[in-house]
């Protein structure tokens, strides 16, 4: 226990030093650097709400990124909504899709939830893609990709990035110690028994996939603000999604920090190696992935907490 | 009154009929065995009164109302829920969070209470002493007596314990005989299926023979096991004795 108090006063210190790093009046890179990577912090965490907790490893997460992206944009650039209400009504319409889709795909366990998922996800994209070209009208824009207005400096971007990320970090804090995470844990290890124990799984399996949605989502509308440009290959890439799997699964999958400290370490690495070594990063990544698989499954933070017994 | 009415079950898997026309009732109270050989449907029958599956035909009722189309949570809520033959346990979860979750969710308890009264529970089954550890790392026996304090755990007034006390040395079996005497003096109804003839003998109150998806009789256990249908189907000559 007291270890455990230690460990969330480091995480609580290394916030406060973020929140007082802009002080220092860094450079515009340092900036983007950092809301990249909470970026993919918060992206990690909300995936592991739902794969980590509950076991459903979700192979289609970038849809609802894709999504939050085109949610705010649209809004944005053809409904005249102002930035903060177009990122909530992202949230909002990335979870209520997701409770639809999670009706019926968390039916299938294992691998038939990520085909299904990963399926979806394509879908929607070709759906971004071809909207348009279809039924002959302009919303979409197809591959052209849509272009938002330029408003805010790198320092917003900055702060708003970090409160999400502190946010969603919490969310999953409270979920791992209430009600609603024991729930999702007992569905991860014995879905048969939870449903016999008591447990409403399809209320709770879904309902981890629609706020894991939401966050993913709001990230997503957050991204096409700060990017400016959006275009359905970029945000709807399938690589975002295999990146918050790796991420998740180097800190260590189903715990609170372990999707925070994987996807520090891997967006890090991504930036400082993947510009220089740009067609051989995806093979580092798999590398990477098979090591974990094999010599750490449990992560980083298992790597930590290795022989610390539960109690 | 009968508390639970199973009537006219039947369930078929592709050509197999693992129950056939199955009807009984159970009183309130009591311990009810359910004997057979392998494959004689008591598994299935577990299996439909908790809603893991439904029947072709047939239906389940629990004081006098039908639980068709109930899923087992549901039905885990109103009352009746099982512990499995082969145990699945929450394995990252401790003992006593195991149990814990049953609390929380089998009677809708805060986490500070339910872990008050799963620690009782673990108390009450004498397995306190493996609470803090993963069911990974317990005995079979003990993951057994985890299996029934999540059944416990959730409030179930009628339990279903599915070969709860197999494999279990002369020790253990006696201790597990004194656990279901103990639940039935604190008012629970218990459906047994066991193949341990010592302990349907010593426990139970009445007794239905099973064999391949038929009811072939029912009754009090020691004229139920010299029925000569049921000697021939199941416990060969003079398994009463004992």
């Amino acid at each position: 226990m007291k270890a455990n108090r230690y460990k969330h006063l480091v995480w609580l210190l290394i916030f406060v030093a973020l929140l007082l790093f802009p002080l220092l009046k860094p450079q515009g890179y340092y900036f983007r650097m950092f809301s990249m990577m909470f970026l993919w912090m918060g992206l990690s965490s909300a995936w592991n709400i739902t794969s980590g907790f509950a076991g459903y490893i979700d192979f289609g997460a970038v849809a609802y990124f894709g999504i939050g992206n085109y949610a705010t944009a649209l809004l944005m650039t053809k409904g005249g909504l102002p930035f903060s209400l177009s990122v909530l009504i992202s949230g909002i319409l990335s979870s209520f899709i997701a409770m639809f889709i999670g009706r019926y795909t968390m039916r299938l366990r294992g691998a038939y939830f990520g085909i299904a998922t990963l399926a979806f996800a394509e879908a929607v994209k070709q759906i971004v893609l071809e909207f348009d070209r279809t039924f002959k009208v302009t919303l979409f824009e197809g591959s052209h990709g849509i272009t938002l207005p330029i408003a805010h400096d790198d320092r917003f971007f900055y702060y708003l990035f970090l409160g999400i990320l502190f946010f969603i970090v919490l969310t999953a804090f409270l979920i791992d110690r209430n009600k609603f995470g024991y729930a999702l844990k007992a569905i991860k290890e014995a879905e048969g028994s939870a449903e016999l124990t008591g447990v409403n799984t399809r209320r709770y399996k879904v309902a981890s996939y629609a706020l894991s949605a939401s966050l993913i989502g709001i990230l997503g509308g957050i991204n096409a603000y700060w990017l400016t440009y959006i275009s359905p290959l970029d945000v709807f890439s399938v690589i975002h999604t295999i990146h918050m799997i790796v991420m998740a699964l180097f800190g260590g999958i189903g715990t609170v920090f372990g999707p925070v400290l994987g996807a520090c370490v891997i967006s890090l690495a991504n930036e400082l190696i993947g510009a220089k070594l740009l067609y051989t990063y995806l093979l580092i990544l798999g590398v990477i992935l098979l090591v974990v698989v094999l010599f750490l499954p449990r992560g980083l933070t298992g790597l930590i907490s290795l022989k610390r017994l539960r109690g | 009154m009968s508390t639970l009415s199973v009537r006219h079950l039947t369930k078929t898997f592709g050509a197999l009929r693992a129950l056939n026309d199955v009807s009984f009732d159970v009183a309130e109270g009591g311990v009810l065995g359910i004997i057979g050989p392998n494959g004689a449907g008591k598994t299935t029958l577990f299996n439909i009164i908790v809603g893991i599956y439904a029947p072709d035909t047939g239906d389940v009722l629990y004081k006098g109302r039908s639980m068709k189309r109930l899923l087992p949570h549901q039905i885990c809520r109103l009352g009746i829920t099982k512990t499995s033959q082969i145990v699945q346990p929450f394995l990252t979860l401790t003992v006593r969070e195991n149990v814990t979750v049953a609390l929380m969710f089998g009677q809708n308890l805060g986490k500070k209470e339910s872990q008050r009264r799963a620690d009782e529970i673990l108390e009450f089954l004498n397995i306190a002493d493996v609470s803090n550890l993963p069911p990974s790392a317990i005995s079979l026996p003990k993951k057994r007596r985890v299996e029934l304090a999540r059944a416990l755990g959730t409030g179930a007034g009628i339990i279903l314990m599915d070969e709860n006390l197999a494999g279990l040395n002369p020790k253990e079996l006696e201790e597990g005989m004194e656990i279901i005497r103990a639940l039935k003096r604190r008012g629970k109804t218990l459906i047994v299926v066991e193949h341990v003839m010592q302990a349907i003998m010593g426990v139970c109150e009445r007794l239905i023979v099973l064999s391949y998806g038929e009811k072939i009789a029912e009754g009090v256990p020691s004229v139920v096991c010299n029925d000569e249908r049921v000697v021939e189907a199941y416990l060969g000559a003079r398994a009463c004795s004992s």
